[in-house]
């Protein structure tokens, strides 16, 4: 029964400063495995695979390559030897063509007298997206024009071009609609059948049970336990992560008839430039209504645009009770409303700033005395939200950059909090978090519903929209195509007939 | 422990050549440097270098900066020397109006039009320049003596340290303040929590202007009467103030105004220093472009900047 593993991580440790990421982390990657890491945020798996992939060298312990030591200089030589990663947040480089991010750093294999010969760089490039599966992306378009989840299926061409031994899949998934998922499923079963190995970080457990043969669990940095077969049940799963039983449903399970109650906000016949199509719809009081579609639907632009951060060209945005209409997000604001994009990094937390400047910048209005800001108002409104959401950090001088995502989205959510808001405009609120995390905001969000307010949930995930909403709105196109009650019936098979 | 350590050493380096350059020129120049006579001659040239650097920290703080400084000195200065004859020491809040009135335009060209600050201030610099040169028809215009009495020691000492107060109380006490680091820190996660970025990029602009109102009168007053060339180079001592100081041009949570303060200090203590010293004024400015270079070498954060741009 012993196979020779193609990838073998030997007592592996990797600190950064005094935080210890790995200790003694010892994994086989065999033969046909499509071979699940999970873990909590901050477990460690992202790590380990940046170990592997070469991003960063270990500090202790060694690797084996088809039982050769292994060790990558950096992320192309990773490459080099056939272990290829895609990552959790973009990876193409932009203002180049499609093919030219599939072949970036391989240009000689069609330089002719030293210069890159266009069309039969084009012409591989195409191949490659073919084989995949990907024809619809054409291989001379220049990749800014190409959406998020396309730019993936390129990161994902360019690693499947040359010879993969082992491919490593960073948290991609939850950024992808059901098709890019899929055709990342159907490369998984191909190298799987080709006896070549991938390694899949997801935080999704049914994904995981369902496309997995081989799930190793890590927790604060040490190795835990590896299931495989029959083994492989989200239950166990979730009890290895956490080290502790959770409860099975983390949703909400109230059901009734949600109808009569006064709108908040109305959005009326709302056009953007950015491809909405006459929306209209109210959010109530005291509902969570969920926005659902393919990534590329409208749902983000529509958040944004309650937020007031597009520009409508015609509808628009309005406080029901008084009737004004929102035009930036200072008014949106003022009127109680927050908002947690999709993008965390970028736009709802400031890196390079500690927790409490984070968490009060919305809120000086509140705490403020005259013109002076005082530190011990500021100190008591950051510590009062990161107890209540228990934000795990060092202390409240802390750098956002050195949270983990779990933490950084309740910094996000505990600025809103702090803030008094009303209604809560949530992008993806449980994008790339661990189930604990994951628990902890459904429980905060039933809370809100409870306390009369409101929250617009935009989700890719159907099982949230399903779980959590009072009612959800199915986008396609840019356009409104459904609208479901809350209901115990609702499948989704149901929901996604009015996505594509 | 590593990290934590070096985040104290770049906070203490300003410090440490603070002192070093004090020691340094009060030997070479055989104890000259720290006579009360030649104390307030340093003064004097740290007086505007630190009500400027204060004043443009809020933009620096946004991650921008303003280097049309220069020219505002300039034209502010020979519009108030002309403005004098009439209006006498009222020519002081006139030059400062005028400098907030060009530096919102600086804002509005940046913000309205989107136009790279950098380009927008060069292309002032250059402009206004331009400009106060055909105001002042190519000479200087001089300044009635009634008021050679306000290059005064205590009132401009008191105006310092006023305004270093008001701009630290500022910068870390409201909204002003922490709105232009939350800026420099993330400019999109701080428009969709609140901040006007636009009216506080207008606000940036339009008080480093109005600032060199301020100090392009004071530079009126004691030179007696204001020249064409007034003003000239005062945006890059600016900039090296800043650097010396230890203030990220990056901007963000880092910055502080300690920062501008002890830079203008460094910078004045070495460019007195140097005349002291009996240094070819060609070397002294070779001298200050290779300062400059070395401490934005020391002091620039190489990882995290560009983890933000």
């Amino acid at each position: 029964m012993k196979q020779e593993a193609i990838l073998q991580v030997n007592g592996i440790y990797k600190s950064f400063g005094a935080v210890k990421a790995l200790r003694d982390v010892s994994v086989s990657f065999l033969p046909g495995e499509i071979h699940g890491l999970i873990g909590e945020n901050g477990s460690g798996k992202s790590t380990l695979s940046s170990v592997i992939s070469g991003i960063y060298p270990c500090d202790q312990g060694e690797m084996f390559l088809r039982g050769e030591s292994y060790k990558p200089a950096g992320i192309a030589d990773g490459e080099k030897n056939g272990i290829c990663m895609i990552v959790q947040e973009m990876g193409t480089i932009g203002g180049i063509t499609v093919a030219a991010n599939i072949f970036a750093g391989k240009e000689q294999l069609f330089s002719r007298l030293g210069l890159v010969d266009k069309k039969a760089m084009n012409r591989a490039a195409q191949e490659a997206l073919d084989k995949i599966g990907a024809s619809d992306i054409k291989a001379e378009t220049k990749i800014d024009e190409e959406s998020f989840e396309n730019r993936k299926i390129v990161e994902i061409a360019r690693a499947m071009y040359q010879d993969v031994q082992v491919l490593i899949i960073d948290e991609t998934t939850t950024a992808l609609s059901q098709k890019g998922r899929a055709l990342i499923y159907r490369i998984m079963d191909r190298l799987r059948d080709e006896n070549k190995a991938v390694i899949f970080i997801s935080h999704d457990l049914d994904e995981l049970t369902a496309h997995c043969n081989t799930i190793t669990v890590l927790r604060d940095g040490v190795y835990i336990k590896t299931l495989r077969g029959e083994e492989i049940h989200p239950d166990a799963m979730r009890r290895l992560m956490i080290g502790r039983e959770v409860q099975d449903n983390y949703y909400r399970d109230d059901y009734g008839d949600y109808r009569g109650r006064e709108s908040v906000v109305t959005v009326d016949g709302v056009s953007t430039e950015g491809g909405l199509k006459d929306i209209s719809f109210s959010l109530k009081k005291g509902e969570i209504l969920g926005i659902g579609g393919l990534t590329d639907s409208g749902m983000h632009d529509l958040g944004r645009a309650v937020f007031g951060l597009e520009k409508c060209e015609r509808g628009g945005v309005y406080f029901s009770e008084t009737g004004e209409k929102i035009t930036s997000p200072g008014k949106a604001i003022r009127h109680k409303i927050g908002y947690v994009s999709k993008n965390r990094d970028k736009e709802s937390i400031l890196n390079q700033s500690n927790i409490v400047d984070n968490i009060c910048l919305p809120s000086y209005d509140k705490i403020r005395k005259g013109v002076y800001i005082a530190p011990k108002a500021e100190k008591r409104l950051a510590q009062q939200e990161s107890d209540m959401l228990k934000i795990k950090m060092s202390s409240l001088k802390q750098l956002c950059g050195q949270l983990s995502g779990g933490n950084k989205q309740k910094v996000a959510l505990a600025k809103w909090l702090g803030n008094d808001s009303d209604i809560l405009i949530m992008d993806c609120p449980t994008r790339g978090i661990d189930v604990g995390v994951k628990a902890s905001i459904y429980q905060l969000m039933d809370d809100y519903r409870k306390a009369g307010k409101s929250i617009l949930m935009i989700s890719e995930e159907l099982p949230e929209l399903i779980g959590m909403s009072d009612r959800i709105l199915i986008l396609k196109d840019g356009a409104l195509s459904k609208e479901f009650e809350r209901s115990r019936e609702l499948t989704e098979a149901e929901a996604i007939k009015y996505m594509i | 422990m590593k990290l934590k350590e070096k985040i104290k050493i770049r906070e203490i380096v300003p410090f440490l050549s603070l002192i070093a350059v004090i020691l340094f020129f009060e030997i070479a120049t055989n104890g000259t440097l720290l006579t009360f006579k030649n104390m307030k001659l340093i003064f004097n040239q740290a007086f505007v270098l630190i009500v400027g650097s204060v004043a443009c920290s809020f933009i620096v703080a946004q991650g921008d900066v303003d280097f049309s400084m220069g020219s505002m000195v300039g034209i502010t200065a020979v519009c108030a020397a002309w403005a004098s004859h009439a209006i006498g020491v009222f020519a002081l809040p006139a030059a400062m109006l005028l400098g907030a009135a060009l530096g919102v335009v600086n804002g509005i060209l940046f913000v309205k039009f989107k136009i790279p600050s950098f380009v927008v201030t060069l292309s002032t610099l250059m402009v206004l320049r331009g400009l106060t040169i055909f105001i002042a028809g190519g000479g200087s215009v001089s300044v009635p003596f009634s008021l050679y009495n306000y290059d005064s020691f205590p009132l401009k000492l008191t105006i310092c340290i006023a305004i270093v107060a008001a701009a630290a109380f500022c910068f870390n006490h409201t909204k002003l303040g922490k709105w232009s680091k939350a800026i420099g820190s993330g400019i999109t996660a701080a428009y969709q929590s609140g901040v006007p970025v636009g009216k506080m990029r207008l606000f940036g602009y339009g008080l480093s202007a109005a600032m060199c109102g301020l100090c392009g009168f004071f530079n009126m007053v004691r030179a007696g009467s204001a020249a064409t060339n007034t003003g000239n180079f005062f945006e890059t001592d600016i900039l090296i103030a800043l650097v010396l100081g230890g203030m990220p041009l990056s901007g963000g949570s880092a910055s502080k105004i300690r920062c501008a303060v002890i830079g203008s200090l460094t910078l004045a203590i070495l460019l007195n220093g140097m005349v002291c010293w009996n240094l070819n004024e060609k070397v002294q400015q070779g001298i200050k472009g290779v300062i400059f270079l070395i401490a934005v070498w020391l002091t620039f954060d190489k990882k995290n900047t560009s983890l933000i741009k």
